[in-house]
């Protein structure tokens, strides 16, 4: 074997050696990219349906197909804190009044995740009493109110106080349960909206 | 050989990589599409929204308008509004957006506002009058001025002003428990003429005269045309079979036991001290009061004012279910600086008057002679009201379905 052969040889295995190592940053960058834009768009859509129903069931509080049925507007929010609501409407918008209750649980009733912040939103109604809104990677789940003067409203607002409530300000934020190199995506909602139009008609 | 394999190499390493961005482009585009649909969606929303909003606004404006919008292009897409009346004068506006494929519906119930509505109501407030720490309004309340207020009293209902909120000092801190807001102009009637009318049509009506005038709880009632006159009893159904009692230049006793739905009303004529109704002992419902079975209901109309009798059976509180009216006075008590302190006027209803009238005399520590005031709001009133109770003219929004 003579110098140029193990020159040829010597140079191939580097040249090799490069392409093999290129090829795995491709296919680390390809799984990666992959992950996070799979990820992404699982975790918008998540994000978007949870807020989509938050919004319809916020439009009705108060409201009733019945007429006659109609909650009075100052008693129609039950009991508001930073991270559960609890309110009454005909959601379904069949004339009977609902009483909806949003509440977020601990972290350890979604262990079975790596992301160790994800919870579960939980939405009970009257005929479903402990219906999680499935695993849709919630980080956060956030409620400020203010009363019709554009002031704070001091949680948790129970009784006579949750009158109060004018707006409501939710913040929503939702992370993938898994990730990869540690990286979590995550997105962020945030809207203050008047809570029901039904609370002010009267 | 080699630049064969070359050009395969590069081929294949092309298509896998195309085959790649075609699903990194997928992923990316569904993520946009999900926010783009969101967007569309929450557009429509907003233009239902506007379309009602575009309704309500011309229905303030001219009750009787019904021609809606057709196609009315707004903010890049296109609206359609349909009014409809039903039932009592009812009015359900309907509101159709079409947003870039998305659409969505509003639909508005509105009722005629009337002012049973308010647990109180003041078309003038006077400026030296403050609701004060200790005070407590319930039912929704409208003040046709300006709100003054010193300390913490609380509002438990809506609270609304034509001309805002004076804080007597800046640390003041009234509670409106069920929101506040200002600018909303909402003016007194004129005239209750539609009682009487109503009450010519089909109920009762006396004139010239005075009326004492009792309810039984057996639905009949009894009255006479003097103090010391015959009484006559009679069944309601067949005395005033709308359920409406108009006393025309002349004024109203009344006391007993509502079992129905009636408005009683007195107007002044040619008797200067006509149109007041006097309160001679308690007028309740015969069922109680929260019970939820409750259909008994009462207005009691007066053209000038609501008295609470000095007698001797108002002496220890007095109790009134019912909306009070007052077109040009108020809720007030006869003798009330020197008759000695007498409880409370306890009104289950609510009071709409013109001008706060004085119940009672303050000492500074409590109330020496008189009365003094407590409303509990009949929240049935939000929704129903006595026969022929004095309306606005306007609308109310009864409810609003996104």
């Amino acid at each position: 074997m003579g110098y140029s052969t193990m020159l040829d040889i010597v140079s191939s295995m580097i040249i090799g050696g490069i392409l093999m190592l290129s090829l795995h940053q491709v296919d680390e960058n390809a799984t990666s990219n992959l992950f996070y834009y799979n990820s992404d768009m699982i975790l918008q859509s998540n994000l978007i349906s949870v807020v989509t129903m938050l919004e319809d069931d916020m439009k009705r509080i108060g409201y009733c197909q019945n007429p006659s049925q109609i909650p009075v507007p100052t008693q129609a929010i039950i009991q508001a804190d930073t991270s559960s609501f609890k309110f009454v409407g005909d959601v379904e918008n069949n004339g009977t009044i609902d009483t909806i209750t949003y509440f977020l649980s601990g972290t350890s009733e979604l262990s079975s995740t790596p992301n160790p912040r994800d919870r579960k939103l939980f939405r009970q109604t009257s005929t479903d009493a402990n219906r999680a809104i499935g695993n849709m990677g919630i980080t956060q789940f956030r409620l400020d109110y203010f009363d019709s003067f554009g002031a704070a409203v001091t949680t948790p607002i129970t009784g006579a106080r949750t009158g109060l409530i004018s707006t409501i300000q939710v913040s929503v934020r939702v992370e993938s349960p898994d990730s990869y190199l540690l990286d979590y995506n995550s997105a962020y909602w945030r809207q203050v909206r008047i809570s029901a139009k039904n609370l002010a008609n009267r | 050989m080699f630049g064969r394999a070359a050009l395969f190499l590069v081929m294949g390493f092309s298509a896998i990589f195309m085959g790649y961005h075609q699903r990194l482009i997928t992923s990316s585009n569904g993520a946009v599409d999900t926010y783009s649909n969101y967007y569309s969606r929450t557009a429509g929303q907003y233009l239902a929204t506007s379309g009602a909003n575009l309704a309500l606004n011309q229905l303030f404006l001219s009750p009787n308008w019904s021609s809606g919008y057709t196609d009315l292009a707004f903010n890049g897409g296109t609206i359609n509004v349909g009014v409809v009346s039903f039932g009592s004068n009812n009015r359900r506006v309907t509101s159709v957006s079409s947003y870039m494929g998305s659409s969505d519906t509003v639909v508005v119930i509105l009722q005629p506002s009337n002012f049973a509505r308010f647990g109180y109501y003041a078309s003038n407030m006077p400026s030296n009058l403050f609701y004060a720490t200790g005070d407590t309004v319930s039912g929704p309340m409208h003040v046709q001025g300006t709100l003054n207020v010193i300390g913490s009293p609380v509002f438990l209902g809506r609270v609304t002003t034509q001309t805002g909120l004076r804080k007597n000092s800046a640390g003041d801190t009234p509670q409106f428990l069920g929101g506040y807001q200002g600018g909303v102009n909402l003016t007194f009637p004129n005239s209750f003429s539609n009682v009487a009318a109503a009450a010519a049509a089909g109920g009762k009506v006396f004139s010239n005269t005075d009326v004492y005038m009792t309810f039984n709880s057996n639905a009949t009632v009894t009255y006479k045309l003097s103090s010391s006159g015959a009484a006559t009893t009679i069944a309601l159904s067949t005395f005033a079979p709308n359920g409406v009692i108009s006393i025309n230049n002349g004024n109203l006793h009344l006391q007993g036991t509502v079992s129905g739905q009636y408005t009683v009303s007195a107007n002044t004529g040619s008797t200067s001290s006509a149109g007041n109704i006097y309160i001679d002992n308690d007028v309740v419902y015969k069922t109680t009061r929260t019970s939820s079975g409750n259909t008994d209901m009462l207005g009691i109309v007066a053209q000038k004012n609501v008295i609470i009798s000095d007698v001797a059976a108002n002496k220890n509180d007095v109790y009134i279910d019912g909306s009070i009216f007052s077109l040009s006075g108020g809720l007030s008590v006869q003798n009330y600086d020197h008759i000695g302190y007498c409880g409370s006027i306890r009104i289950f209803g609510g009071l709409i008057e013109n001008t706060s009238q004085a119940t009672g005399v303050w000492n500074g520590t409590s109330i020496s002679s008189g009365y003094s005031s407590r409303i509990a709001y009949d929240t049935r009133f939000m929704v129903s009201t006595p026969p022929a109770y004095p309306a606005s003219g306007t609308f109310n929004i009864l409810s609003w379905k996104e």
